[in-house]
């Protein structure tokens, strides 16, 4: 036994042990190891001896002997109470500091509210068309077409495939065509309501859980009845009993009421007022068979497989099933390929193309994460930064914790817990900001009004996990900061060094959020210039002091003689369509020659509309109405362009319309009839007798006096009828509602941003002057002044601020003059100096106040009370 | 439930019981090795072992010093009740195959 096993082995075997016993299992090596050199040789028996070693190093021996050793102190059992007992601690220490708990539950919550309200839409549309029974066995067929090497993926399919798969596989167990184009609008004596439906089979009801509460299924089968929802009978007749009552269309002509839905839960993505027949439009009648397999647009085919069948097996049939329509699709240059999709499956969706009623798509989502992650990352940062701040007082309970023999463990552990603790009270916190917004935040969304965001069992224990999860990876950071600690150093009190200052790192992290809040604050004042903006924008149309009054159709040319006769009355004028706000009717012009059209906006005024709104005619004049035969009509420059660049018969001022041929007798200058966040289009102006709304010019002194002798006025003409009027610029602005809906978002957005920095900012600042107050009394004895000492105190804090402001204003400059503003109004000068430096200024305003308060009470402070304790 | 243990743990066992009083690491090892002709290294052996130990079919114990192991001691391994209980529902299950195969398993 002169040899010994090769020395490297040796020592790494013992440090893989650690305080394991591995006495034997040394022996056992050392045994086979003299055994082997004798037999063997020294150089086989040292690569035998090293192969060895690992194998026992890392072997599950060795791991469950060490685990012994460091669970001697405690054991598996007590694993509970050791919780009960970070619990307890936790709570006490966040009692102990008020201050900074209060300060990170606030900062936290409001973080964390924006991701709560994430992940509500989020767990509200997992539970999306859940509630049909089967929902599982229910599908429907997506479409990708393939034109040119580009895909595309349609939620619809071929209207042929689907009535294939109806005749073919048995072992579909219904089927359910769907076509959405049903829409119209609804005459009825308070104008016109707009309505939108599918065109199924009674099937629909039958598969897809919507009760009915009168009428029954089957009479969908009947040509020319339709079945409603409750909303829409309540909206339309004022009661949900409307069976056989009539539907009057101008589209589809009289529908008869044969069933009224119950009021069914949210939470689905069919989105319908009317449900319609086969029976009354088959939507697939007079179309040729290639049309019905590649002009698929708008129609879907839905189907719950029978029991016992899979989906890859509907699948594989489909596409056998599809073949036939490929020639169709070779014909157009593509190739379509198809795909079945769980109902459940719809939302949230990928990015589909012609999707039927309500569908989140990720990719809104992912921008909605992103935005939340913006505002929660700076208060998570906050957490952690004045956590490790606060080591200062708490090395000393983590050198004691140490020298009593405390892990690291368990002292990671601790301070987990600790910030699990407050991120759970934040959580709670959150919710109820979430429960206070929620509803607003629903109305902004398109189609939020399929999502009910009711506080179910499910939501909660996202919000739990999701709390959990915040302090984990919050804690995580300080939790090791602290681990690190030497009790050595920590007991005697060296923690100070390297600690009064702030590290290169977390001035970066407080530098971006500082820049982060002030391009939110940018955002929000240049939005709100903008808004302003477009209110004062000079429209090219006189808006002032005129009244709109919706009227009847009657005894127009009485009514504007009576108000003429009113002494206040300026002008009276007739219009569809109120100048400032959206235009509703779209219509093409067609040109025979060349085999094509073009997509105007058409009004509908009073002879005397352009006249009285001051729109300045560039050439020709105003329509004649004495023009019966071929009436006259009035198009701004845009139309005149565009019509240059399709280039017609040459010189014709006679355009063909929908309603027939029409001559153009002037022109006027573009002008803003839509709001500024639509460019001008081509627009026709004509005559019509049939206008709905009436556009009254007054000068007065007394406002309600004139109203009233409007009003006495208009009774004289219409006895029957309600009078209501509202002014012209506030119509305008009612159409600026989608800009509204921006700036309340941002503003909210701002607010977290600046209120979470603020909250962050303050926890530093007490962090850092606390550090100091010795320091501050030193100073103060040796004769500093109070304006010096706040310099030494927040002159770190003002220079950070100076950094962001520098990166922060070039980047919301270029952003927001480049992209944000243009897409709310098309005729912005972009940004002014002025909104960024007013909105810089209250932001740093504000960061002023929160460090002054602090420094503030720290300079104040009698210095002799502060150095008397040492 | 019938075989509960693994065909190499059983081999560990059934070793353990071939060696009598000197069933200690090394010396399993090398049965093994040659008895079944497989290689096999230290630390395979010493998880299992552990592994039995935990499921209480195997009781160790350390023996005295010896200067072949440069004054180390051995652990040893002794079979428990259970493990002698859990061998014979192992054995009396393969008997039963055996017993019941349909078709000749003899070797011609």
């Amino acid at each position: 036994m002169s040899t010994q096993p090769p020395k490297l082995a040796t020592w790494l075997f013992e440090k893989l042990c650690g305080a394991a016993f591995a006495e034997d299992l040394r022996g056992d090596l050392d045994e086979i190891y003299g055994k082997n050199i004798q037999n063997k040789g020294q150089l086989k028996a040292n690569l035998i001896y090293w192969q060895h070693t690992l194998s026992l190093g890392f072997s599950y021996a060795l791991k469950k002997r060490k685990q012994d050793v460091t669970l001697t102190s405690y054991s598996t059992s007590r694993e509970l109470s050791m919780l009960r007992n970070y619990i307890k601690i936790s709570i006490r220490n966040l009692k102990k500091q008020k201050t900074f708990t209060v300060l990170n539950i606030i900062g936290l919550a409001m973080g964390m509210s924006i991701m709560v309200l994430c992940l509500a839409v989020y767990v509200d549309l997992l539970k999306f068309d859940e509630h049909h029974v089967d929902a599982d066995r229910i599908y429907r067929v997506i479409t990708t077409v393939e034109h040119d090497g580009n895909k595309e993926t349609f939620a619809s399919s071929p209207t042929a495939l689907g009535k294939l798969a109806k005749d073919q596989l048995p072992n579909l167990e219904v089927v359910i065509p769907i076509n959405d184009q049903f829409y119209a609008n609804a005459q009825t004596n308070k104008g016109d309501l707009k309505f939108q439906g599918y065109i199924t089979t009674s099937e629909f009801l039958s598969v897809f859980d919507f009760p009915l509460a009168y009428g029954s299924k089957t009479s969908l089968q009947t040509p020319n009845s339709v079945i409603i929802t409750h909303e829409f009978a309540e909206k339309l007749f004022g009661t949900d009993n409307a069976l056989n009552q009539i539907i009057t269309t101008e589209k589809w002509g009289p529908l008869k009421v044969s069933g009224v839905l119950a009021p069914f839960p949210k939470h689905t993505h069919f989105e319908f007022d009317v449900l319609a027949g086969t029976s009354t439009i088959n939507p697939s009648k007079n179309r040729s068979l290639a049309d019905q397999w590649t002009d698929f647009h708008g129609n879907y085919f839905y189907f719950k497989i029978a029991e016992g069948s899979t989906k890859s097996q509907i699948a594989s049939s489909i596409a056998q099933l599809a073949k036939e329509g490929n020639e169709y699709f070779i014909e157009q240059n593509e190739k379509a390929t198809f795909k079945l999709q769980a109902i459940v499956d719809i939302n949230p969706n990928e990015d589909i193309s012609d999707d039927l009623g309500v569908v989140f798509e990720h990719s809104g989502f992912l921008l909605f994460f992103g935005i939340a992650l913006l505002i929660l990352l700076p208060a998570c940062f906050n957490y952690t930064n004045m956590s490790i701040a606060r080591a200062l007082h708490r090395s000393k309970e983590i050198g004691i914790r140490k020298v009593i023999g405390s892990q690291r463990k368990q002292i990671i552990e601790q301070f987990l817990v600790e910030t699990i603790i407050v991120c759970l009270i934040s959580t709670v916190l959150s919710v109820g900001i979430f429960e206070l917004i929620k509803r607003e935040f629903v109305s902004t969304l398109a189609d939020g009004s399929a999502l009910s965001m009711d506080l179910t069992w499910q939501m909660s224990i996202a919000f739990i996990i999701f709390g959990v999860l915040v302090g984990a990876l919050t804690g995580i950071v300080p939790a090791l900061y602290f681990a690190k600690i030497s009790p050595l150093s920590a007991l005697k009190n060296n923690m100070t060094e390297g600690q009064v200052s702030i590290s290169g790192l977390r001035k970066g992290l407080l530098t971006a959020q500082f820049s982060l809040t002030l391009i939110f604050m940018i955002g929000i004042g240049s939005l709100f210039q903008q808004y302003r903006l477009s209110l004062t924008h000079d429209l090219g149309f006189n808006k002032e002091n005129i009244l709109v009054i919706p009227i009847s159709n009657q005894k127009q040319d009485i009514l504007k003689n009576t108000l003429l006769a009113n002494p206040d009355v300026r002008n009276v004028s007739f219009t569809n369509s109120i100048p400032g706000t959206d235009i509703s009717n779209k219509e093409y012009v067609y040109f025979k020659s060349i085999q094509d059209s073009m997509r105007f906006y058409s009004i509908q005024t009073s002879e005397s509309f352009i006249e009285h709104m001051d729109i300045k005619m560039v050439w020709g004049n105003t329509p004649d109405p004495r023009n019966k035969q071929i009436p006259d009509v009035v198009v701004n420059e845009a139309f005149m362009k565009d019509i240059r660049v399709i280039n017609p018969d040459s010189d014709s001022l006679l355009i063909q319309l929908i309603t027939g041929p029409a001559r153009i007798s002037g022109v006027v200058q573009n002008y803003h009839h839509e709001p500024l966040n639509s460019r001008i289009y081509p627009m026709v102006i004509s005559l019509s007798e049939n206008c709905h709304l009436a556009l009254v010019s007054i000068t007065s002194s007394d406002l309600a006096q004139t109203l009233e002798s409007l009003e006495t006025s208009w009774n004289e003409v219409y006895p029957n009828e309600q009078f209501t009027a509202s002014f012209l610029t506030d119509e305008i602005e009612k159409a600026y509602e989608f800009f509204r809906v921006v700036l309340k978002i941002f503003g909210y957005l701002a607010f977290l941003a600046i209120s979470v920095s603020c909250l962050g900012l303050l926890g530093m600042v007490i962090y850092s002057t606390e550090n100091r107050t010795k320091e501050v009394a030193i100073r103060k004895i040796l004769g500093a002044n109070h304006s010096q000492l706040l310099k030494t105190l927040a002159g770190m804090f003002f220079k950070l601020w100076a950094i962001a402001i520098v990166i922060a204003v070039p980047v919301a400059y270029t952003f927001y003059d480049l992209v944000l503003i243009r897409l709310f109004n098309k005729f912005s000068d972009g940004i002014g100096s002025l909104e960024i430096l007013v909105s810089v200024v209250i932001t740093v305003g504000l960061g002023t106040l929160a460090i002054l308060w602090q420094t503030n009470k720290i300079v104040q402070i009698n210095p002799a009370n502060n150095l008397r304790t040492e | 439930m019938k075989g509960f243990i693994g065909e190499f743990e059983e081999l560990v066992l059934l070793t353990i019981a071939n060696l009598g009083s000197e069933a200690y690491g090394v010396a399993i090892m090398e049965d093994i090795t040659i008895r079944a002709n497989r290689k096999l290294s230290i630390g395979a052996l010493h998880s299992t072992l552990t592994r039995l130990e935990e499921k209480g079919y195997i009781t160790s114990f350390l023996g005295e010093p010896t200067s072949e192991r440069g004054g180390r001691r051995k652990r040893y391994f002794e079979l428990t009740q259970s493990a002698i209980g859990e061998l014979n529902n192992m054995k009396s299950l393969r008997d039963e195959l055996w017993a019941n195969s349909k078709i000749n398993l003899s070797i011609q």
